[in-house]
């Protein structure tokens, strides 16, 4: 099986879907400029202008448009270069997208996709955010975040093909990520956690590129015979706590790790859950591996010390064994 | 005759205040026309008819209120629209009154023993051990701050040889067995036959099973059967009330002796040989004249206590304990220091079969200063007693054994005829060596029972 | 730009003799106008009774803007709207019993009783609903107007907003949008002066409202909202210019809002003189006096129309009256989702 990275997965399952003749593409500089991450480059080119559309900077406006024309039988596939401008459409999303469908009474059904990137590389504060959390507490909305290439192409499918508006985020420091994926099209069914690593120590609940730290921490821990399982959550909404429960009911010990910050946010969910469903299997207090809370900071030193790293994970899972 | 009701006039709106009346009784109303003006938590708007004809009634005169919908005046001869029936009361009332009502009984909350629940333990460790039968004040934890987690509960279980120590009479099936967790049955390999898994368990256990006390099922883990709640009649409310009052208000000492009742046991038989049934002595009525003579030696202790100060009550009523079926009751004999043992045996007699034919009247229950219990009818060697608000004390007396001991100095052992008594008394009002010495003159009253006589 | 004399008006006769219509197509402007009119009354009063729940705004005064602009449309065009979508719904044709049973919350209604006043929709009508934040409906209509273009159909969008809606963010992108893509929507400003209960000249920097258009090099006209056919006039000109592909058009059509912003609303903003002055322009007076003097209908005709409509919006409680609520499933993953996804555990509590 070919092993490619996880930018050219996303062409993939986007080429894949530009085979439908509703499916277009909206967003800013993904045509003329070439595509801030390489995703949609020469997708202008192949396409034209009538389905690969730059946009005026106006990220109301991109969502706005993406879920008018999806009401009226387009699949659109809006892209928010980083999910820091996403703010300026969060009234598209929360007061349109994820409520058309109920508050008309099932009459009418948004099926577009917002493809949106979290990351951070000395970016500073209004660029290194994540609102993953805000995002998957919206009922109406889908929200995946895969880690893998192979759940890439396959997710980003099943998000296109897929009837309600789905929140498809990605992370700039994953694009680089290799991993086996199928030449030929398929989908990977949202909403389905996968265990991305078998231990019988601990269990690690993560998910995006907090997966592969994981599996990292989990390498090294390994050289002192502490098996690590790492569950891959893939899809916020909605939730899949299955896989996660099982694993936890076999170690009784859990760390979960998100790249947000921790007061109100994806892990105090992801957490909580593991309380309510394995309370009688608990046997140390759940511990969560998070940005420190502050926005993040310019200095190279400080935001190392600001972000997760695998050190901290590895740090998390000795002093929960404990 | 239509209507006119208190418009909502905000989707928040409940009520509404009358400020003004725009047209009075006798006046056209037209559709459309402004009526009155209205005043709301929020605004002063006015408000128009929906119908035309005349004005024949004000029912809300101006700076009165009405909820939404109620009728605030009345219209004559309307243009015969058929306007559907205003809503019979206020909305926002009858939808919370509509949420789904509450089961008439809920399982109670199951409660975790006292002593146990303060010790450091994962929620995993504590289900193990109940399914195992573990005392937790057994098991060493080795988790930080010493919290016992899942290792020490299985090394605790190996140490032990695997199986459960006592047979958990009430403990739940082990439902969803955790993964790793021993399996119960290879525990049960190991130990004498017959397998004792909990599953299987026989019951009923004759006697207090010692550790672990029964604790009802968690939530959500099978059960052999549902467990029933008994509503609690109005005595059982009253002994609760007032048990909870005592015991959480009250400094309760317990002091005991131990008596010898030979000579009371041969003094009774002569006194009631030949007498009617009805006028027989018994031990107990004996031991209330005992106490009744001592109190007055002893005021403090036919007493009560509150922040103003120590009641010393003048006479000495005392309240016999007596269980019903349906609970316990306490008749008061009063001014025992006047009568005499025959007196108190009559009249114990007569309170206590009103009691147990339900006859009894409250005032018959009530001015008692000190209580005497008695379980030595079962058998009970010695107990305790809770104290009855606002009494000062109150007396257990357990059973007459029949027991080898030395006689007097000698070592000759004969049978000896001895009795437990133990006070409870409320450390606020007394202490501890006033409690022994009016325990010392009961006891020499009963040993030299004469005394009752004459007392 | 329609020429409005010094009272606001146009030469109305003008107009009918031109539109070319027949006397029933005529004759049923009136009745939609009426319809509108006799239905909110009927929603005031029924609010009163709290059979209406939330906030209730009223189109009360404006009707000639819907019915004249929507009768400028084809079935096969759409419609976006904003909160006060009473008039909208009625003027394209929603069934008014289906719209009673929303007010009342019941599953009859257009939107299941999950919308409630401010959001009626009717897919099969095209009539792709009322929204509630302003101005946030512009960029959907935007969106549709795209997908009419990307489907080469030749359907154009209609969508109505305020004059508040303009100042916002929205109003601009989607303005740039349409223009700069050249996609059919004819936008429809509905100016009633006042921005819920702010003024005009004190919400906006620009209170010609269609010179906002300038902008993008985008064509706009003002119009007599309050002229059935005048707006009908200049909306076939907008609609037309949409759907022959040379871009979007802002109309600014000037009407008056007989009523408070919502019911409790005490309007200290204005005086009830202004109110009383703007009546004398009542837009449906003023058709009711055109068509009786230009011999289109006659009184019995205006009064037949005006008993069947009181008759069929008291239909309409009746039927809203009786009908029965939604169900539990609605508040379940399935009334969220066209596709939900199962997961096991559920969430707490469901």
């Amino acid at each position: 099986m070919p092993v490619i990275t996880v930018r050219e997965a996303l062409r993939q399952a986007l080429h894949d879907a530009m085979q439908d003749e509703r499916v277009f593409i909206i967003g800013e500089d993904i045509g003329h400029y070439g595509s801030t991450y390489g995703v949609t480059a020469g997708f202008l080119e192949q396409y034209g202008p009538e389905r690969v559309r730059d946009t005026p900077i106006a990220e109301s406006g991109i969502v706005g448009i993406a879920i008018g024309a999806a009401m009226v039988g387009m699949r659109p596939i809006a892209e928010i270069m980083s999910v820091n401008f996403s703010l300026l459409a969060f009234d598209m999303l929360f007061n349109h997208a994820a409520k058309i469908y109920s508050m008309f009474g099932g009459q009418i059904t948004v099926p577009m996709v917002l493809r949106t990137t979290n990351g951070w590389t000395q970016l500073s504060a209004t660029h290194s955010q994540s609102f993953d959390v805000y995002f998957a507490h919206m009922p109406g909305l889908k929200v995946v975040a895969p880690a893998t290439p192979y759940d890439m192409k396959g997710m980003l499918k099943a998000a296109i093909e897929d009837p309600d508006p789905v929140v498809f985020i990605e992370h700039t420091l994953m694009y680089t990520v290799k991993g086996e994926v199928p030449e030929e099209s398929y989908t990977v069914p949202l909403g389905k956690a996968r265990l991305a690593r078998e231990g019988r120590d601990i269990t690690v609940v993560t998910y995006s590129r907090m997966v592969h730290l994981s599996q990292q921490a989990a390498d090294i821990l390994a050289r002192d015979g502490i098996e690590v399982e790492i569950v891959d959550l893939r899809t916020l909404r909605p939730l899949d706590m299955s896989v996660a429960i099982e694993s936890f009911k076999k170690t009784n010990r859990a760390v979960v790790v998100t790249e947000d910050w921790q007061s109100f946010g994806t892990s105090a969910e992801i957490a909580a859950r593991l309380y309510e469903y394995g309370f009688d299997y608990l046997d140390a207090p759940i511990a969560r591996v998070n940005f420190r809370e502050v926005p993040m900071p310019y200095s190279k030193n400080l935001e190392l010390q600001t972000v997760v790293t695998v050190d901290r994970i590895v740090h998390a899972i000795r002093k929960t064994l404990s | 005759m239509p209507d006119i009701t208190m418009p909502k006039m905000g989707f928040d709106m409940q009520e509404g205040t009358i400020v003004r009346w725009l047209k009075k009784p006798g006046d056209i109303v037209r559709r459309g026309e402004p009526i009155a003006e209205i005043e709301t938590d929020k605004v002063t708007i006015e408000i128009e008819a929906f119908e035309s004809g005349v004005l024949t009634e004000i029912v809300v005169q101006e700076g009165q209120s009405a909820p939404v919908n109620a009728v605030i005046a009345r219209l004559n001869g309307g243009n015969g629209s058929q306007a559907p029936a205003p809503v019979a009361a206020a909305p926002t009332v009858s939808t919370s009154a509509e949420a789904s009502p509450l089961p008439a009984s809920l399982p109670e909350t199951p409660a975790p023993p006292a002593d146990v629940g303060d010790i450091r333990a994962s929620p995993l460790a504590r289900r193990l051990a109940r399914e195992y039968g573990i005392d937790l004040r057994q098991v060493r934890g080795s988790g930080p701050a010493g919290r016992i987690v899942k290792e020490d509960i299985e090394a605790y279980l190996s140490a032990r040889g695997g199986a459960p120590a006592s047979t958990p009479v009430s403990a739940p099936p082990p439902a969803p067995t955790p993964v790793s967790a021993p399996p119960p049955t290879s525990a049960a390999v190991s130990a004498p036959s017959p397998a004792p898994t909990p599953v299987s368990a026989p019951s009923p256990a004759p006697v207090a099973v010692s550790v672990p006390p029964p604790v009802p099922a968690p939530v959500g883990v099978a059960q052999p059967a549902a467990s029933t709640v008994v509503p609690l009649s109005n005595m059982r409310k009253t002994i609760s009330r007032r048990m909870i009052q005592s015991w959480q208000q009250f400094p309760h000492i317990f002091v005991s002796i131990e008596v010898d009742m030979g000579a009371a046991l041969t003094l009774r038989a002569q006194a009631n040989a030949g007498r009617p049934r009805e006028d027989q002595i018994s031990v107990n009525d004996m031991v209330v004249k005992a106490c009744a003579i001592a109190l007055l030696a002893f005021p403090n202790l036919n007493a009560s206590y509150s922040d103003e100060g120590i009641t010393l009550h003048p006479t000495v009523n005392i309240a016999i304990a007596v269980a019903l079926e349906s609970g316990l009751m306490a008749p008061v004999v009063v001014n025992c220091q006047d009568r005499s043992l025959g007196s108190i045996a009559r009249e114990t007699k007569r309170l206590v079969a009103l009691a147990r034919e339900g006859k009894i009247t409250p005032d018959l229950l009530q001015g008692g200063t000190f209580t005497v219990s008695n379980l030595g009818m079962y058998g009970i060697p010695e107990f305790t007693s809770i104290i009855t608000p606002p009494q000062a004390a109150s007396l257990a007396v357990g059973a007459i054994r029949r027991t080898p001991a030395f006689k007097d100095d000698s070592d000759e052992v004969v049978a000896k005829h001895l009795m437990i008594l133990t006070l409870s008394a409320d450390h606020r009002v007394t202490d501890g060596a006033e409690v022994a010495r009016f325990l010392n003159e009961v006891k020499r009253l009963l040993e030299q029972p004469l005394a009752l006589l004459v007392g | 730009m329609t020429q409005i004399d010094e009272h606001g008006r146009n030469s109305t006769s003008t107009l009918l003799n031109d539109s070319g219509l027949d006397a029933a197509t005529l004759i049923d402007y009136y009745r939609q106008m009426v319809l509108i009119r006799r239905f909110e009354e009927k929603c005031q009063e029924m609010y009163t009774r709290a059979k209406i729940g939330g906030f209730l705004h009223l189109y009360i005064g404006e009707e000639a803007t819907a019915v004249g602009a929507i009768a400028a449309l084809r079935p096969d065009d759409h419609i976006f709207t904003h909160y006060r979508d009473h008039g909208h719904a009625i003027a394209r044709g929603l069934d008014i019993n289906a719209l009673m049973a929303e007010l009342f919350g019941k599953v009859t209604g257009c939107s299941k009783g999950l919308g409630g006043s401010m959001h009626f929709a009717d897919a099969s009508k095209n009539f792709w609903g009322g929204y509630a934040i302003v101005g946030s409906h512009l960029p959907l209509a935007t969106g549709a107007a795209l997908g009419m273009k990307m489907q080469r159909k030749d359907s154009v969008v209609m969508v109505f907003f305020g004059d508040g809606a303009t100042n916002s963010g929205e109003f601009y992108e989607s303005l740039n949008f349409a223009q700069l893509w050249k996609l059919p929507v004819v936008f429809v400003c509905e100016n009633n002066l006042y921005a819920m209960g702010t003024p005009l000249e004190v919400h906006s920097s620009v209170t010609e409202i269609y010179r906002k258009a300038c902008a993008f090099d985008m064509k706009s006209e003002r119009v007599d909202g309050n002229d059935v056919l005048a707006m009908r006039e200049a909306s076939l000109r907008a609609v037309e210019h949409a759907r022959s592909g040379k871009g979007p058009v802002l109309l600014e059509a000037m009407t008056y809002r007989f009523r408070g912003h919502s019911a409790q609303d005490t309007q200290k903003y204005r005086t009830k003189e202004d109110v009383e002055r703007h009546r004398r322009n009542d837009p449906i007076t003023r058709y009711r006096t055109l068509l009786l003097n230009e011999g289109i209908a006659t009184e019995q005709q205006i009064r037949d129309i005006d008993r069947m409509v009181d008759d069929q919006v008291e239909a309409a409680v009746r039927f809203a009256d009786e009908s029965p609520e939604p169900g539990h499933e609605w508040i379940t993953q399935a009334g969220v989702y066209a596709a939900p996804i199962a997961v096991d555990p559920p969430i707490h509590g469901e």
